[in-house]
């Protein structure tokens, strides 16, 4: 600025006057104390408009633009009440060079600003070239819209200008206001010295009107076409974009713009899905020089980015292989380069490839621009180079200086294989780039891709885990690990590989902090491991690790507080619970779920998990409203069929028959799954089995029924279930033979598979059935086992062949005795196996297996029948354990299921014999007591009922009601359990009397029981003969043997019991 | 001796030829000779690495697509095979290449209408 300072103070003639007065007031160092005194603004403040404008000439003169610019802006704002039509013309003049000279100096917003007020103001001599400027301008700072309006006001016709007719004149003869502030002769001078050098700027700066502005010439016309096509695409108006951007095609002098121009015109119609114009244009280029174009090349790479992510796969690898090499492209620019170069004599030049100092290949052009002699300087004539060799030989040192990029178009090609179909080529094109680049980005995503694509489509399991795990051995920091072993557990999923997955959780534990990844990764790391976890988790969930899978949900939301899995976690973690038969806890947790994510994935889900947690704790009403809401809220949802069910059992369990019809049939046509189906269908039966008053009615029903879920359904019905179904209806009809073969007919054929568990419930019907036959058919039955059993290879139905074979030869318990030591693996064996293996393993008091067979149940056949045996295993060996709350909750799930079926007495005798235990004898008396009011439980469990209110009296120190209990048991029940209880009775009887003091009734009893035929053979009438002595049980014994019958009682007075 | 000698010049004149031959070429002829052996995995995992290297020999690359398009097909991948045959079309239009990768399209079709109709008739 100083520089300034000086020199218009030095050159301006209007300051002389000033500074001249400044010396005669001041020192000898006045001059540089004025410089430094006064700023740049205060030296224009004190200038005349005319000096402004003068000193603003000079420094355009000078080319020194940025110094003129103070003083043209200062000349517009002294003059800006000026109305005189040269001043405004002038000033119209400086606005329009004001505009020039911020273009040039890169201030596009003041060029702008000086321009907009150019245009608005008047006279507007050069209307085209301002709408031309302003259009690049704007384009520039990215005001498309604008931008588009400055093209299309360029290209429309100029508005009528009212110019008023005034007689130019001279100078001489031009007032001092119309000569912009001028003197004549300064005016004089100027123009003189504009017409000396030419300047543009500064013969620009006049009042005139210059001639006539001319029509844009198609140089110009292609540059406005190009702005307008670009702006265009900048603002997504890709139709707007096809005309100019044609426009350009058909004009442009340059190969290479329109070339660009053809790549920006295939954006423009894939945006407009226009795909067959498309492949017109690429086909177009495929045939011509223009591709060989750098610009052209990149426009190319990334119009096929753009199809590929329309999935225009064909166009997109029609472009991505007309991409050239840039070694290819640099070729060609050579020949072009060395045929000049011989046309005009000089030597040819070429290209060396030499490898750096960092080992990478560079490229040299060798004999490049300066070597303009003539064969290579021999004959030591220079030439001159002509412009167009310069231009190539400059684009080929760009293009051998561009970063590489032909290893990034066989990725994306191999991306493109991969999308569109052509996995091997897709696997060939990532192994490529990951074996060129194995540790780089590039390398390391291909490597990753190359792993999705062995998982899928190509399900080459083997090769691909081998490489992911050789990965993670040797990789443990940063995303991709992560990555890689996120991946192998899809993989591992996909395959029900659970076991493997959980075989990665080293890999896992052994990553490196996430802390010490880059932070612009951290939070994809952290994604990758956090779903890894999550994995995990859900890993455990399907291996049935319901403890596991709690503790890795719990991880998860642990080292992942409010991670995008939270939801999911949440969710599971509840699931949990619920299998863990935690139901309070459960239904707490899926409340929370839908609390805290009422958008979440699994809201209708949670809904009807809650359901289940209520219908569990026996809240059957609440239960029913919860399904209700799910069937009323959720018709879409993957549990609507679920929900319908649900709310038919508990409709059916109310009585409420049609209702519950209702619902099955609408869970059935809503059905998503086959299972939702299936247990619609035959729950619908068994209601249709209790509800019919007519006979044939109902079998027709059912019979429909069936046949419609097996017509639906095919091969993915449980036909073992539907034949089960259809075998009763037989053998209620009487035709037992027909039913018999069609049960061991699909025995047979679907016996094989252990989850078929319509095959274990048709064993069931087929034993009960066959003790009903007659001696013949049995027999034909047993060989007809036989002989299947002999031929059968597959060892599930063997072993349910073996299970019918030994009910039908009452071998049941030798059978479980051999399959406990046969049978290893207990996850291999059916339902009846088991069963029979509980009943073995009850009859020899071994419970060791007990909590492995019930869990076995619970975790794969919970619908089971046969479970029943599981249950009763388990909870005499937590009696025997002595952790009697343990098996009280078994007693409890046991009754929750069965309820009071035949077989399920020993629950309710356990629960009195476990309160008993505990010392809660009004409850064990209360629950002995039950017994006997359940007809269906007469016979042996009424005997064990009296025996343990006896036994319950005893502990009350009540000896004569136990007394009675015992008696009881052995007067009325004898003949059952093989006289088991009453035995028991007869000695805890004796007992009784002896507490009592009744030594003689105690004898006596004991003589009873050896009397007693159905005792005396027991290992329990020991007792009794040990207390007699030898002589009088020789007694006894004689009298029996010559056919004595005792009468012997023993009374006592009791009161009622 | 002479007879040594011409089978040396022969084997070094292959060799030279092989040296000049194009890595597209060389992978597309052993994915011949797996082929012919019926090693169909291993015949498409050879050409597809041919393929890869998007090579600018255009005559080698075509074959090497028709061929893997013909292992696709015998890999029962026929989506695969329809896609690589069709875009063998549209890459080299106007060629035989067109044409024989016309006729796997039609192969292709004529597989899914029998197997629809096995279908139907099933």
């Amino acid at each position: 600025m100083i520089n300034i300072a000086r020199t218009s103070i030095f050159k301006g003639g209007a300051v002389a006057g000033l500074i001249a007065t400044l010396l005669l007031c001041t020192s000898v160092f006045a001059e540089e104390l004025v410089i430094e005194e006064k700023t740049p603004e205060e030296i224009r403040a004190a200038m005349s408009a005319s000096g402004l404008f003068a000193e603003a000439g000079q420094l355009l003169k000078q080319m020194n633009y940025d110094s003129a610019v103070p003083y043209l802006t200062d000349y517009l704002v002294r003059m800006k009440e000026s109305k005189d039509e040269r001043v405004l013309a002038l000033m119209q003049d400086v606005r329009f060079k004001l505009g020039k000279i911020n273009v040039l100096l890169g201030n596009q917003g003041k060029a702008q600003a000086y321009y907009e007020e150019y245009m608005s103001g008047a006279p507007v001599y050069r209307r085209r070239e301002v709408l031309k400027s302003l259009a690049v301008s704007y384009f520039e700072s990215k005001e498309y819209v604008k931008s588009i309006s400055a093209v299309t006001n360029a290209f429309a016709p100029p508005p009528a200008q009212v110019v008023e007719k005034k007689n130019e004149g001279k100078v001489e003869d031009l007032s001092r206001q119309e000569r912009g502030g001028l003197t004549k002769r300064q005016l004089k001078r100027y123009q003189e010295e504009a017409q000396e050098y030419k300047d543009e700027f500064f013969d620009d700066l006049s009042a005139d009107k210059p001639p006539e502005e001319p029509e844009y010439t198609l140089q110009e016309k292609v540059l406005l076409n190009m702005t307008l096509a670009e702006s265009c695409s900048g603002l997504s108006r890709w139709k707007e974009s096809v005309e100019p951007y044609q426009f350009v095609i058909d004009h442009a002098e340059k190969m290479e713009r329109r070339g660009f121009a053809i790549m920006k015109l295939v954006t423009s119609y894939s945006k407009l899905k226009e795909y067959e114009r498309v492949h017109e244009l690429i086909a177009g280029l495929a045939v011509s020089d223009i591709r060989y174009d750098i610009r052209v090349n990149m426009a190319m790479m990334n119009a096929a980015s753009a199809l590929f992510n329309v999935a225009q796969y064909d166009n997109a690898l029609m472009l991505y292989r007309m991409i050239l090499p840039r070694r290819a492209l640099a070729d060609f620019h050579l020949e072009r380069a060395n045929t000049l170069r011989r046309d005009t004599g000089m030597r040819e030049m070429n290209i060396t490839l030499s490898t750096n100092e960092s080992g990478r290949v560079e490229s040299l052009l060798g004999y490049k621009y300066a070597d303009t002699s003539l064969d290579g300087g021999a004959s030591g004539v220079q030439i001159e180079m002509p412009p167009e060799l310069v231009e190539i030989e400059e684009s080929i040192g760009s293009l051998l200086s561009l970063a590489p990029y032909e290893d990034d178009v066989i990725y994306r090609i191999g991306q493109l294989y991969y999308e569109c179909g052509r996995p091997w080529e897709a696997l060939s094109a990532f192994d490529l780039i990951t074996s060129r680049d194995p540790e780089g980005d590039q390398g390391l995503r291909a490597f990753c891709d190359a792993i999705q694509v062995l998982s899928s489509p190509l399900e080459l399991y083997d090769r691909m885990e081998k490489r992911c795990l050789s990965f993670l051995d040797a990789h443990t920091d940063g995303v991709l690990p992560r990555q890689v072993a996120y991946h192998l557990t899809a993989a591992y999923q996909k395959q029900e590989k659970f076991k493997e997955i959980k075989g990665l959780r080293p890999y896992l534990d052994g990553f490196d902090s996430l802390d010490a990844i880059d932070p612009s990764m951290k939070l994809m790391a952290e994604q990758y491991e956090c779903e890894l976890y999550y994995m995990q988790a859900i890993a455990d969930l399907m291996l049935l690790n319901y403890n596991a899978a709690q503790q890795g949900f719990d991880v998860v939301l642990e080292k992942f507080p409010k991670s995008h899995q939270e939801g999911n976690v949440r969710y599971w973690h509840a699931m949990t619970q619920l299998f863990l038969q935690d139901y309070a806890v459960a239904f707490d947790e899926l409340e929370y779920y839908l609390s805290k994510f009422p958008k979440g994935n699994w809201v209708a889900s949670a809904w009807f998990q809650g359901g289940i947690c209520l219908f569990a704790q026996e809240q059957y009403d609440e239960a029913k409203q919860r399904f209700a809401y799910v069937i009323d809220t959720f018709p879409a949802s993957a549990v609507y069929s679920d929900a319908c069910s649900m709310r038919g059992d508990i409709l059916g369990s109310e009585g409420a028959l049609e209702e519950a019809v209702r619902d099955y049939r609408e869970a059935i046509k809503a059905a998503v799954k086959v299972n939702q189906a299936t247990y619609a269908t035959f729950q619908m039966a068994a209601v249709f089995e209790a509800e019919s008053d007519s006979d044939e009615g109902k079998y027709d029903e059912i019979i429909e029924l069936v046949n419609g879920y097996l017509d639906r359904y095919k091969e993915q019905a449980d036909v073992a279930k539907a034949a089960y179904w259809l075998g009763k209806i037989k053998l209620a009809q009487g035709l037992v033979g027909e039913a018999v073969d069609a049960y061991l007919d699909t025995v047979l054929k679907y016996g094989d598979d252990i989850r078929q568990d319509g095959v274990d419930l048709i064993i069931s019907e087929l034993m009960t059935t066959a003790r009903k036959l007659d001696p013949a058919d049995r027999d034909a039955l047993k060989v007809r086992l036989k002989s299947a059993l002999d031929t059968e290879e597959n060892v599930t139905l063997q072993l349910r062949l073996r299970v019918m074979q030994a009910e039908m030869n009452d071998a049941k318990i030798d059978l479980g005795e051999t399959l406990i030591a046969e049978l290893k693996d207990l996850t291999q064996a059916p339902p009846p196996v088991l069963a029979v293996i509980c009943d073995a393993s009850f009859a020899k008091k071994d419970y060791s297996r007990s909590r492995e067979i019930l869990k076995i149940f619970k975790d794969y056949f919970e619908e089971s029948e046969y479970m029943r045996s599981a249950f009763k295993l388990r909870a005499y060996d937590l009696f025997e354990q002595k952790h009697y709350d343990e098996a009280m909750k078994i007693v409890g799930e046991a009754q929750g299921l069965y309820g009071v079926d035949y077989d399920t007495a020993w629950a309710q005798v356990m629960k009195g014999r476990i309160e008993l235990a505990q010392s809660k004898l009004d409850e064990a008396r209360a629950s002995f007591k039950m017994i006997l009011t359940v007809r269906i439980w007469r016979g042996e469990p009424y005997a064990e009922a009296c025996y343990y209110l006896g036994q319950t009296e005893e502990q009350a120190g009540d000896f004569k009601k136990a007394f009675a209990w015992y008696q009881r048991t052995y007067f009325l029940y004898k003949g059952h359990a093989g006289g088991y209880w009453a035995a028991e009775g007869y000695l805890a009887s004796a007992r009784c009397l002896e507490s009592l003091g009744r030594a003689g009734d105690m004898r006596n009893t004991y003589r009873a029981m050896l009397y007693d035929k159905y005792v005396n053979s027991l290992p329990q009438a020991e007792v009794a003969r040990q207390a007699l002595g030898t002589d009088e049980v020789l007694e006894i014994s004689g009298k029996i043997e010559a056919g004595l019958q005792t009468n012997l009682t023993v009374t006592i007075e009791s009161e009622e019991i | 001796m002479k007879r040594a000698l011409i089978c040396i010049l022969l084997f070094v004149a292959a060799i030279v030829q092989a040296a000049d031959e194009p890595a597209v070429a060389v992978h597309y002829k052993q994915a011949c000779l797996l082929r012919d052996k019926g090693d169909f995995a291993a015949a498409i995992e050879e050409v597809s690495k041919g393929i890869a290297l998007n090579p600018l020999e255009k005559e080698w690359l075509a074959k090497s697509e028709l061929l893997s398009a013909g292992l696709y097909l015998e890999m029962g991948m026929n989506e695969s095979a329809s896609v690589t045959a069709r875009q063998v079309q549209m890459l080299y239009p106007g060629t035989g290449f067109e044409t024989k990768a016309s006729e796997i399209l039609e192969k292709i079709n004529q597989l899914t209408e029998q197997s629809e109709q096995s279908e139907q008739s099933e």
